[in-house]
């Protein structure tokens, strides 16, 4: 067989050159092939199927789909944590597992529900997930995705997904609670579901919940309890996702009984109402507030104070009554100048700042903040006043004002978005995901240039080569 | 042309030398000098509550000019956005966009944003999803840059990423001298009826500079004041609001100073509800004289009393009850009705049906606006046997006098009582029509007749003339009744005329009281002696009616005929307590009894506070959409003489109107709320159950009104025991109304929502754009000066193509030539050999 004539072998090679260039072929080096990886770290990624938990499937998945796809660099980022993020290399693949199980241990997750925003950065992007999460379905539809692996099957869970507190109505020694519980999957679910004080079980239900639907149970606890009340579903392991079959409320007795010290001579009224809030205990000693109606002003203060001055002579404000704007916040009761009674005595305000005025007159006054001393300038025994319902709500307000917290009425909840218990996952249409365009890579822009440079050398050995081949023909005519 | 040596030499080389030349410029990768790219424009319109409508739509005209500069073939698209982002115009060329768009002052606003928020990352993000980045393109922002929402600084460095140029088109910024604010308004945010409490403004400004400060309650101003800042920039306003009527009032308040618009940056709003007892439209036949009016006057409830003639949409406003007494439904026009559903289903106000004879199934209820609203169906839970009614009328020359002062014919009076008296009937009913004067003339035979108000409208025409004799005409209606199938019989008379003597009418008497025939005679004027007739009426349930005023004559018959064909219960009724009410004190009480009842029964949700020993609904109430209806059939009036001297009447009346009143609220629910970023957040605290505690439902329905009128359905979930929560996204400014009811329980209130984070921002600065523009990521738009894309350097593929296409062909010509040059020689001297062989 005739050799290829090499002049036409060189021209056949700038040819070739030149036409890669124009197909906007790409460069992708062998040792080099990157991608970032979005892995779902989800509750429901925690859910365990037959084969075990979806997050060490998918971690197992990836790393062979990652090395079958010549992958040499990946960046794992977390789908639903922006802060956590792993760059691994090819020799890395085996420890997938074990590099991604930190994200899996069980703990409180703070999810705000949001995805990475769209577009994503430029580059190739590959997406681990199980699909529960509904907001994948128009994710996926515009971002652009490589490549997505999806894993799991299980469909039925239930899950603990609130339990708050509050003080009773019936009995302000008590605190009444609420569990609720939710069946996400699509059968039926039979539940034991028990509560505990600490390690103390308290109560318990066996419970029978329909596909869809929440069922909640209510408990009472004494309110001086402290410690942690957890509410578990039973028998552990009975769904597939154990890690949302409990929760728990860490309790502090301090938020729902209010110490208070009591100094001096106060009206019988204001003792009466003191008392008659629910949830205020009389301490001996330092409390969580003082209150005093001593004539003396309380200095050196280690806690807030509601000082009731004693009147010696009174009178009834006049002009509007005016609350300040920096009182906004509480619910402060409706009052009518009539029914008050003021000190008749002009005294100064320093630099107190003045939280209730009748007109120009104040009558409740802040002096500092840290911690508040209120002075309230108003006859507590005042007989108009007393006798209205409003009496006690401007008592509670003043404490709720001075302790910066709520005395009558607090609530203590911790739940969990019912979205993230749910397992069942969403075959994800990966052929409808809009690729994004990011324009060529500056590695195909780079690679480009450097066909063009090689096709520019060629070029110029090929006028060399061909102006000395023309020199030496016209030599040897010459010659000859 | 000879060729030499020389001559494919410098050809070849020329020819390399070229491609060579191209390559390199290829390399290079220069723009097109001859041709505009095409573009990608974008244009980011920030409509933000915090931007100038002027500016705005300013922006979008300079914008639209500009882009005519750009290639004909550009692409453009805008995005407009506030708190979430809306692709308004999606990739039109920029001929279309002139076409369309070129002449038009402002931006198209056919998609809803919210307006309450800024968030320029979330729409820029948007923009890059849009660009076609096989084109050219440019992104122009046209807003003040301050967020509210989102972090720009995230998405910023990204432009560099792609191949744009970002264009950013900014408000001239406030002068030096800051606009002065109104900081805070404490107000109380409930009030007691007749109270005037004090509000308070904190305001800010410029030492020195002077202000207006207003104050208008539901739209009337009542406060205004010239003030002047000192050398403290706050200042602190007292004003009075007037007497507040009980319902929910808006508050607005505004400062005012030189020439600078009216803005949302200048006001603030606050709404007080005011609670007190409900103000009352009444709707009745004796406004003037109705017990209901009187006693609930002297209670101290505002009533507004009128009957149907006066009513006009405008009283609704308001009111918190209205209460219909014993009404028929063709007392209002059916408009008029329509704007009570409105006002009861929409605005929510209550709806208090009293019944009486004209009411219910006795008012034409049945299948009215009226009784969509009802809790009750104006019809008997026992279908009324069939009825035969023989209407006997005289048609002698007395009849064919005029009525006073009607001015129409006795004879065409009765014809009207004859029509309206058949609307009473079913279509299964018999009906049949005798008209005499002194023979009898049997017009309708006793039969089922179910087009007999047409037949009546159109083919019923007498003329009046003749004597009178009544006696034929009653046997001719006695025998025809007595082949009835109906069990109950009723011969309805109306006659003028003369009456026979007793002796003649005694076998008559007979076969009426054999054959079970109720006579009802309405006999008109003075008759001589109706002793006869009395004689006859006695039997069986029959009624002899004198009537002295003609036009008496149609209602007359229809009462009559009402109290035998429609579903009422007369005589003593005990009402006895089935569901408990708020209001319903007198469980343990004997309740009165009433005197009688129109029949009903109640709708599926209807809930049924008192009932008759039968069962039937005596006093029933439910929600129409959102408004409560409470519907008594029995009526307080005519049928309720007892319960009016009860000694727990004012009670049950004055329990009853604030039950169902709109202002109501129900100690059982406490609504707060806050504005967030996310939105309006709700708290709910509900009680249920006696003794009361916590409401452990597994959510709570709610309804919200926005400014425009739209309810919004939400769903309020529970937190802890009696706590429920929702968040509520609003989309404008405004007075926003939310409603609970349920299980009888019925909140109203009201929040004014304005979006404060775009208030506040327009103290801050954009920090993120202009360090992006110090850095040149974004170039301020002077609207003068013509938009140009990006020149990213992977963007100008277009030349490197068309660089490098040229390059091939130039060096494939040269080979192609080349060869060609080369091998000519060898070619003409085979030809020559061949020729010399031949």
């Amino acid at each position: 067989m005739d050799r290829a004539d090499p002049p036409w072998r060189l021209r056949a090679l700038i040819v070739s050159l030149m036409l890669a260039t124009l197909s906007g072929m790409s460069w992708t080096r062998p040792d080099g092939h990157r991608a970032t990886v979005w892995f779902d770290d989800s509750l429901s990624m925690n859910t365990v199927e037959p084969a075990g938990a979806r997050w060490s499937l998918a971690a197992a998945r990836l790393a062979s789909f990652l090395g079958r796809e010549g992958i040499t660099h990946a960046d794992i980022r977390s789908l639903n944590h922006p802060d956590r993020q792993l760059q691994l290399d090819g020799n890395q693949w085996n420890d997938l597992g074990a590099r991604l199980a930190p994200w899996f241990r069980p703990g409180k997750r703070e999810i705000d529900g949001k995805l990475p925003p769209l577009p994503l950065p430029p580059g190739e992007h590959w997406l681990v997930t199980d699909g529960a999460n509904p907001l994948l379905v128009s994710w996926v539809a515009k971002a652009g995705l490589k490549q997505i692996i999806q894993v799991g099957e299980a469909t039925e869970n239930s899950a603990v997904t609130g339990l708050g507190l509050r003080r009773s109505l019936s009995s302000p020694r008590r605190l009444e609670g609420v569990i609720r519980v939710m069946n996400s999957g699509r059968q039926v679910v039979d539940r034991k579901l028990v509560l505990k004080h600490d390690k103390r079980q308290l109560e318990h239900w066996e419970l029978s919940i329909p596909p869809g639907n929440t069922i909640s149970r209510g408990f009472m606890l004494p309110a001086d309890s402290m410690g942690h009340i957890t509410a578990t579903l039973l028998p552990p392991g009975a769904d597939p996702l154990p890690s949302d079959d409990q929760l728990e409320l860490d309790l502090k007795a301090s938020e729902w009984i209010v110490k208070i010290s009591l100094v001096g001579n106060c009206p019988p009224a204001l003792d009466a109402a003191l008392a008659a809030l629910p949830g205020i205990t009389l301490a001996m000693g330092d409390g969580d507030l003082l209150v005093t109606c001593s004539s003396r002003r309380p200095d050196n203060r280690k806690a807030p104070v509601l000082w009731f001055p004693p009147m010696t002579s009174t009178l009834t404000p006049e002009g509007p009554l005016t609350w300040s704007s920096s009182s906004i916040g509480i619910d402060w009761p409706i009052l009518d100048t009539r029914w008050l009674r003021t000190s008749a005595e002009n005294s100064s305000s320093g630099d107190a700042q003045s939280l209730l005025s009748a007109g120009l007159h104040p009558l409740i006054l802040q002096h500092g903040n840290n911690p508040p001393l209120l002075e309230v300038r108003l006859d507590m025994g005042a007989v108009g006043l007393i006798e209205q319902p409003a009496y006690p709500l401007l008592i509670a307000g003043l404490l709720e004002y001075a302790i910066k917290r709520a005395v009558l009425d607090p609530v203590e909840t911790v739940h969990r978005d019912p979205l993230e218990s749910r397992i069942e996952p969403i075959r994800l249409d990966w052929s409808e995901s809009r690729a994004i365009h990011h324009g060529q890579s500056k590695d195909a822009t780079s690679f480009s240039a450097w066909l063009l440079a090689l096709t520019l050398g060629l070029l110029l050995y090929d006028i060399v080569r061909a102006t000395s081949f023309q020199h030496r023909r016209g030599t040897r005519k010459a010659t000859k | 042309m000879k060729f030499t040596p020389s001559a494919p030499m410098t050809f070849s080389t020329g020819g390399r030398l070229t491609a060579i030349l191209l390559v390199l410029l290829a390399l290079w990768n220069p723009s097109l000098p001859l041709k505009k790219a095409p573009l990608d424009c974008i244009i980011l319109l920030d409509e933000s509550t915090s931007m100038a409508q002027e500016f705005i739509n300013a922006g979008w005209r300079k914008a639209v000019q500009a882009t005519a500069d750009l290639s004909a073939d550009s692409h453009f698209s805008l995005i407009r956005f506030g708190a979430d982002s809306a692709i308004e115009i999606d990739t039109v060329t920029t001929k279309q966009l002139q076409a369309i768009f070129g002449k038009q002052p402002s931006p198209p606003r056919t998609i809803a944003i919210n307006p309450n928020l800024t968030d320029i990352e979330q729409s820029l993000r948007r923009a890059f999803l849009q660009l076609n980045q096989e084109e050219n393109s440019l992104i122009l922002l046209i807003s003040d840059g301050v967020e509210t929402s989102g972090t720009l600084s995230k998405v910023l460095p990204l432009i560099s990423e792609f191949p744009t140029k970002f264009y950013w088109l900014r408000p001239p910024r406030p002068s030096s001298m800051s606009r002065p604010r109104i900081l805070s308004l404490a107000v109380p945010n409930r009030t007691l009826s007749g109270q005037a409490p004090p509000i308070t403004f904190e305001l800010q400004g410029d030492s020195g500079l002077q202000a207006m400060i207003t104050a208008d309650l539901d739209g009337s101003p009542f406060f205004n004041k010239k003030i002047r800042f000192s050398d403290t920039s706050s200042l602190s306003v007292t004003a009075q609001l007037p007497t507040l009527a009980p319902g929910i009032h808006l508050l607005s308040t505004r400062i005012r100073w030189g020439e600078e618009p009216d803005s949302f940056s200048t006001s603030r709003h606050a709404v007080i509800q005011t609670l007190g007892p409900a103000r009352v439209l009444y709707i009745g036949r004796k406004p003037t004289t109705s017990p209901v009016v009187g006693d609930l006057k002297r209670g101290g409830w505002p009533v507004h009393a009128l009957d149907p003639a006066h009513f006009r949409a405008g009283l609704l406003e308001s009111t918190d009850t209205i209460i219909i007494d014993d009404l028929p439904v063709e007392s209002l026009p059916e408009n008029a009705w329509q704007q009570i559903r409105e006002a009861v289903t929409r605005q929510g106000k209550g709806l208090l049906l009293l019944g009486g004879p004209h009411a219910f199934g006795g008012g034409g209820y049945r299948g009215s606006t009226l009784e969509e609203l009802l809790p009750l169906i104006s019809e008997s839970r026992i279908p009324l046997p069939r009825a035969a009614v023989m209407f006997l009328l005289d048609k002698s020359g007395s009849m064919g006098r005029d009525a006073v002062p009607a001015g129409r014919s006795r004879m065409t009076i009765a014809r009207q009582a004859v029509q309206e008296a058949v609307k009473l009937l079913q279509p299964e009913d018999e009906t049949g029509l005798i008209v005499f004067d002194t023979t009898p003339t049997t017009l309708l035979p006793l039969a089922t007749h179910p087009d007999l108000p047409e037949w009546i409208d159109r083919k019923f025409r007498l003329q009046p003339h003749g004597g009178t004799r009544l006696l034929p005409a009653l046997e001719t209606a006695v025998q025809s009744l007595g082949k009835a199938e109906s069990k109950q019989r009723i011969i309805l008379l109306i006659s003028d005329g003369y009456i026979e003597k007793k002796k003649d009418l005694a076998p008559v008497a007979s076969l009426l009281k054999e054959q079970g025939i109720d006579l009802v005679a309405l006999i008109l004027g003075e008759s001589p002696d109706m002793s006869p007739l009395e004689q006859l009426t006695r039997i069986n349930a029959g009624r002899l009616l004198p009537i002295s005023e003609v036009i008496q004559l149609p209602s007359l018959v229809h009462e009559e005929l009402l109290k035998r064909r429609t579903a009422i219960r007369l005589g003593e009724t005990l009402p006895e307590v089935k569901e408990r009410a708020d209001f319903l004190f007198g469980a343990s009480l004997p309740w009165p009894p009433l005197d009688g009842y129109a029949v009903t029964r109640a709708k599926p949700d209807a809930h049924i506070h008192l009932v008759s020993r039968d069962g039937d609904p005596l006093l029933a109430s439910h929600f129409a959409g959102l408004g409560k209806v409470v519907a008594l059939p029995a009526g307080l009036d005519q049928w309720a003489p007892r319960w009016q001297r009860w000694n727990q009447w004012g009670r049950l009346l004055g329990g009853l109107v604030e039950w169902t009143s709109g202002n109501r609220n129900d100690k059982e629910l406490a609504v707060n709320w806050r504005i967030t970023t996310a939105g309006v957040k709700l708290t709910i605290d509900a009680l249920e159950g006696q003794p009361p505690g916590w409401n452990t439902s597994e959510s709570f329905d709610l309804v919200i009104q926005d400014p425009g009128g739209r309810a919004t359905s939400l769903k309020a979930r529970l937190m802890a025991p009696g706590r429920f929560h929702a968040l509520f996204s609003p989309q404008v400014a405004g007075l926003y109304h939310l409603f609970i009811n349920r299980n009888g329980q019925h909140h109203h209130s009201g929040f004014f929502y304005q979006p404060v984070y775009e208030q506040e921002a327009l103290d801050k600065h954009p920090e993120a754009l202009e360090s992006a523009v110090t850095k040149g990521i974004v170039i301020p738009w002077d609207p003068g000066t013509p938009l140009k894309a990006g020149n990213g350097q992977w963007k100008q593929a277009g030349s490197r193509f068309i660089l490098l296409l040229l390059a091939l062909f130039t060096y494939l010509s040269t080979l192609v030539m080349e060869r060609e040059f080369l091998t000519a020689p060898r070619c003409l001297k085979k030809i020559t050999e061949w020729k010399n062989k031949s």
